[in-house]
């Protein structure tokens, strides 16, 4: 697998900038102290060597508030994932294993979440409920995100189960238990892989969205908060030298969609061969 | 005839379960938004705080203290009679705010999508035909950059430097006050100027998905025999493309533009809030900073309901146009 | 296809930016509600909005200070009064007896009369304008004089008249104001169901006497006209008024760098302020708001997470004003303000000395708090604290000194303001945990006295401008800020000059019911000394409007910078640009 990985230029690309991400929020921060002290007098200043990105409107260094707010962006949206994950993992299997009543429940409920419009309900949610952790503003973002995988997760188990390993299993009653953790979930996993970097992606759009738009203000350096400061609350986007500090948490955002966006595919044509034949 | 209607029975149970919760939601919403109104009163006038929130509960258009099902009887009261919601803070319908703010997001939304999904469709078609062209590259790329750039980085960056720094277009509205609204060629235009970033925000994100969603389905297409058989009876490419490859590859796109369709009103939020353009998702952001939860949910029903109901269109009007597909269920 | 049109469209819309209206239009910037929620009832939410100042006008303009470029007013000791619709008065502890001006309409046609008068100051009952806590009732003996009778005398009379304008003519507001109780609460009937009626009644647009009507609104624009038979039409040298919808900060600014305002007044930070001011002929007024920030201490028993309040205690108090760099905080959270270095007098820092409270009277007075971490540490060491190792100070248990500090969510400077307190009691040796809070929960919540530390209001004086309203906010128990610290409540006791227990609440009502000027100020030096020397909040800067305006594009003539004409301003700008215009102080560029 590893040989495809490498094989496969745009999943390595991808993997190359989200490595990149991960260690600017792991091992970053530690390298780049955050400036807690202000300094108005060198406020927006442009890029220096001592400031790459330049200063914000207190004169802090931008560039160790990306780095510190790549810590919080991912940190949301790992979060968020992991928390849709464990969701859709579970009402995927629960449906497809129980069949009969519980699975059209499920399922209606399912079909209901994927048509509603993702964006305003979180806003509404973030605006209304107290979001002050990262916790509290993951579950929100998740509990609009499960759904299609879960939809997903269902019919690889109802095609498993048809499969001789989990018949022969099930026919030696090893239990519930072990069918779920020995024989489906590692079967499903890869599919859950690709969908776990797709829905870190959705999160980091719909955070910083509502940071954005000051919904959510627990923490000065997510790079919605930045974009909200550099936009609406300190006008730096009328000083034209203040550029970088308003291009920063843009790019920086775009570059790590793109990143997600291209280990995302690289991996599903990875595990899933009949696209590669595709192309 | 019956998986219609279940359908149909599906999507209304989704509006009324998620109306329903998110009226429970709104109406326990922790804090008061009238210390806020209150506050305001008091920098305002000069009032001493318990007088201005006394002022403020009283103009306010509900009673905190009534039970939450009494509330909701109303609210439904209301809503059967054609009344999408009430805003508490402003005494006002929400169907007059409607009124005014969705013609501009029909407006901007609908060009939008007709400039993107034509253009996405002419593009995707190019590069499907012609696979080893410079082309298709080109428009990969592109769509996964824009695939990968949430919308509101794109509008932003448009209003930095197209509006901002090279002032090419206005930074907020819908038209300029001096011209008088009417059939003039000088409102009109003053109008698509003001519209022409929302517009190409929209645009820019949207045009490389249709691209690339036309390409994967005129490529399945270009294997099937009868155009294998136009091209053996030695037809024109031109025509070969336009009335064979292009007509039967655009099925399956129709649903995803109904969809889109259902999905313009909520989906407009940023986008309208960074251009200050008074529509739909401009008033929904208000609403949410000004906790004008009446408001809120008005607006957000109407969303749903677009939604789901487009989703449910969509769904019926591929099966209709493609009986090779069933409907699930 | 499409395109073509959309080129067309660009081509023409050039074009039509070409085009002007005849006359010169003042342009500035004001917030409104955007239709259709928007209505010309100023009873109900959403009336009005920006076109008020302009629409409408008061009695007086009342001005705390000379005023040195209006013509017209009668200035007395420390204020004046501008005819308006009132062309003279008599001030007596009573009454207050207006003479109104003769030949004024309204937008409408009708004329204007006492009757107009008396009906906006009923319906203001309804309303709890500050008047009705003095006030008793109105007599109109005839259609020009109207005579406002105390039930207890003001010696606020002048701005409570003033503070008003005259915004419901009877001839559509009569049925209603006829109807009130002024003898009843405003809840119950008849009151209640008046009110009721008056939110529910939205006419298109206000009917004003004032010298602009309204014309259009739009979600982003206001236009307003000249009003051909304002009484001193001659006198407004501009055709009409293009307002811009105040969104926030952020979309005036932008205005502003683009030229497009004439005058606006958003905060701004430095550099968005040198990006304003380098247009040629803009320039920057920065009169008082009549109001300051500062740090407010939680003096109730215990602290809400149930330990021991050491705030209780005056000393530690006076180290934390001493571990403050007062100046350095100013400057991060309102650089344009006016910075309180180095006294605490609940005072505004720009009006004090006209009240006796003169730099030499604090000098050789008062205790002065100038940042000095030496002293700081002298007094938390005098208390028992020590410094750990870590570089925290703890108490004699050992436990660190560690606090809340909380702000408003939505105020951008105090959210600032708690990270700068924040980073410079850190590294005096004491851990703050900044911690914002949605305005729809702050107030509530501080006020039920969960925070230790929090930032507030100070030496408000919004409606008045006299210290007796600025005194009142904080050692007033049912001053705002005294809730918030828990005056009511507290343990603590207020010492006075004499080194006895003070009543402060007692001084401020006494403050406010004298007419004795020299008393006046004798009261005020001896809150002032209790504020100081208790120190139960600790104010750093005072806020100052920054009026931004451009001389020479389209308006000229503004007041020189230092002219008191500019304290018109807080609490209605367009009070002032209006009375300019009106006065025909500023003109037209022709």
């Amino acid at each position: 697998m590893m040989r495809t990985l490498l094989g496969n230029k745009r999943a390595l690309v991808g993997a190359a900038i989200l490595l990149l991400y991960f260690f600017m929020a792991t091992l970053g921060p530690f390298v780049v102290p955050l400036e807690e002290e202000q300094h108005p007098e060198r406020a927006f200043q442009p890029p220096s060597w001592e400031h790459p990105l330049g200063t914000d409107y207190l004169g802090r260094d931008v560039l160790a508030q990306i780095v510190h707010g790549s810590r919080d962006v991912l940190f949301v949206a790992f979060l968020a994932a992991l928390f849709a994950i464990a969701i859709a993992v579970s009402v995927g299997i629960l449906s497809g294993l129980k069949g009969g009543l519980v699975d059209q429940v499920l399922m209606t409920l399912v079909n209901m979440m994927l048509t509603i419009p993702h964006l305003p309900v979180m806003m509404i949610f973030a605006a209304v409920f107290r979001v002050r952790d990262p916790f509290s503003f993951a579950s929100i973002l998740a509990f609009w995100m499960w759904a299609g995988l879960a939809r997903a997760v269902r019919s690889q188990v109802l095609s498993l189960r048809e499969r001789e390993f989990i018949q022969a299993a099930q026919i030696l009653k090893l239990g519930t238990g072990h069918i779920v953790f020995k024989e489906i979930l590692p079967n499903v996993m890869p599919y859950v892989a690709v969908n776990f970097v797709s829905m870190m992606r959705g999160a980091i759009v719909s955070s910083v969205a509502i940071m954005f738009l000051g919904l959510a203000p627990f923490s000065a350096t997510n790079w919605g908060m930045m974009l909200n400061m550099a936009t609406i609350q300190t006008g730096a986007i009328y000083i034209p030298r203040a550029l970088s500090y308003v291009l920063s948490p843009l790019v920086a955002i775009m570059l790590l969609q793109l990143g997600g966006y291209f280990f995302a595919h690289g991996l599903e044509e990875i595990f899933n061969p009949r696209l590669r034949a595709h192309e | 005839m019956l998986i219609v209607l279940k359908r149909l029975g599906l999507a209304l149970l989704t509006i009324v379960v998620v109306s329903v919760i998110t009226f429970i939601v709104i109406q326990n919403v922790p804090g008061d938004p009238i210390y806020e109104w209150a506050m305001e009163l008091v920098q305002t006038s000069g009032l001493d705080f318990e007088t201005a929130y006394k002022i403020a509960a009283q103009m306010y258009g509900y009673d905190p203290n009534e039970p939450l099902f009494h509330r909701f009887v109303t609210y439904v009261k209301r809503l059967l009679r054609g009344n999408l919601g009430y805003s508490m803070i402003y005494r006002a319908s929400v169907n007059e705010i409607i009124a005014k703010a969705l013609p501009w997001t029909v407006f901007v939304v609908s060009i939008s999508l007709l400039l993107s999904f034509s253009l996405g469709v002419i593009l995707g078609t190019a590069i499907a035909w012609k696979r080893r062209s410079l082309l298709d590259p080109l428009v990969t790329g592109y769509a996964s950059f824009t695939a990968a750039t949430p919308d509101y980085v794109t509008a932003m960056l448009l209003l930095l430097f197209l509006a901002i720094r090279l002032k090419w277009f206005p930074t907020r509205g819908a038209y300029d006050i001096g011209i008088e609204p009417g059939f003039s060629l000088r409102f009109i235009g003053n109008v698509l100027h003001h519209a022409a970033l929302p517009i190409l925000s929209y645009t820019l994100e949207a045009v490389g998905g249709w691209a690339l969603a036309m390409k994967g389905a005129a490529v399945s297409v270009l294997g099937e025999d009868y155009i294998m058989a136009a091209k053996a009876r030695g037809l024109r490419d031109r025509r070969i493309v336009t009335a064979y490859l292009a007509r039967n590859s655009i099925l399956p796109l129709i649903t995803g533009l109904a969809i889109s369709f259902g999905g313009m009103f909520g989906g407009s939020i940023l986008i309208e809030t960074i251009f200050n353009y008074p529509g739909m998702g401009w008033f929904f952001s208000q609403a949410l900073m000004r906790k004008d939860y009446g408001m809120m949910q008005g607006l957000f029903l109407l969303t749903i309901t677009a939604t789901i109901l487009a989703n449910l269109l969509a769904d019926l009007l591929y099966a209709k146009l493609d009986p090779r597909v069933r409907l699930e269920r | 296809m499409k395109y073509k049109w959309l080129v067309l469209g660009f081509v023409l819309s050039f074009a039509a930016l070409g085009a002007t209206a005849e006359g010169v239009y003042f342009h500035g910037a004001a917030g409104w509600e955007p239709p259709p929620l928007y209505h010309g009832n100023a009873f109900a939410p959403g009336g009005v909005g920006g076109a008020w100042w302009w629409v409408y006008e008061p009695l007086f303009v009342y001005v705390p200070g000379p005023g040195k470029t209006i013509p017209s007013g009668v200035f007395a000791g420390r204020d004046r009064m501008i005819p308006r619709l009132g062309v003279s008065y008599e001030d007596t502890p009573e009454a207050f007896v207006v003479h109104l001006r003769k030949g004024v309409k309204w937008h409408d046609g009708q004329p204007f009369t006492s009757k107009d008068v008396w009906c906006t100051f009923t319906l203001g009952y309804l309303k709890h304008w500050a008047i009705w806590k003095y006030l008793e009732k109105i007599e109109i003996p005839d259609d020009y004089t109207v005579i406002f009778r105390w039930k207890k005398p003001t010696p606020f009379a002048k701005p409570l008249i003033a503070a008003n304008v005259i915004l419901w003519p009877y001839h559509i507001y009569g049925k209603w104001a006829e109807r009130v109780d002024l003898t009843a609460p405003t809840d119950v009937e008849p009151n209640k169901s008046v009110t009721e009626e008056l939110l529910n009644f939205k006419p298109e647009k206000p009917i004003g006497t004032g010298p602009f009507v309204l014309d259009k609104v739009t979600a982003s624009d206001m236009l307003l006209v000249k009003f051909p038979d304002y009484w001193a039409a001659d006198k407004v040298d501009f055709a009409g008024v293009k307002l811009y919808r105040w969104v926030n900060n952020y979309v005036v600014w932008g205005y502003l760098i683009g030229g497009e305002l004439d005058a606006a007044h958003p905060a701004a930070r430095r550099n968005i302020t040198q990006a304003i001011l380098s247009l040629p002929g803009m320039k920057l007024a920065t009169p008082t708001d009549l109001a300051g920030f500062c740090l407010a201490f939680n003096l109730r028993e215990t602290l809400p997470d149930g330990r021991p309040n050491p705030f209780l205690n005056l000393k530690f108090r006076q180290a934390i004003a001493y571990a403050i760099d007062r100046a350095q905080l100013a400057q991060a959270t309102y650089w344009a303000g006016l910075p309180i270095t180095d006294y605490a007098t609940g005072l505004l820092e720009s009006m004090r000395a006209n009240w006796g409270v003169t730099d030499e009277w604090m000098k050789a007075n008062l205790t002065n708090y100038s940042y000095d971490p030496g002293k700081a540490a002298a007094l938390l060491q005098e208390l028992g604290y020590r410094k750990g190792p870590d570089g925290i100070w703890e108490d004699a248990q050992g436990n660190d000194l560690k606090f809340s500090l909380v702000a408003h969510a939505g105020y951008s400077d105090w959210v600032i303001a708690i990270d700068n307190i924040a980073s410079q009691l850190k590294k005096f040796g004491i851990i703050i945990e900044p911690e914002t809070r949605p305005g729809s929960i702050y107030w509530t919540s501080i006020r039920a006295g969960n925070f230790d530390l929090c930032m507030e209001w100070t030496a408000t004086s919004w409606g008045y401008a006299h210290p007796w309203a600025e005194l009142r906010r904080t050692l007033h128990v049912d001053g705002d800020t005294a809730k918030t610290i828990g005056l009511a409540e507290t343990p603590y006791v207020f010492v006075g000059p004499d080194g006895k227990p003070v009543d402060t609440t007692a001084l401020v009502d006494e403050l406010g019911a004298t007419f004795d000027l020299e008393k006046q100020i004798e009261l005020i030096r001896e809150l002032a000394w209790i504020h100081n020397e208790n120190l139960p909040v600790l104010p750093f800067v005072e806020k100052r409007i920054m009026i931004f305006h451009r001389e020479g594009v389209r308006v000229t003539g503004w007041p020189a910078l230092d002219d008191p004409a500019w304290l018109l301003a807080p609490g209605g700008i367009e009070r002032f640009y209006t009375t300019m215009m009106v006065e025909g102080v500023i003109k037209a560029v022709k």
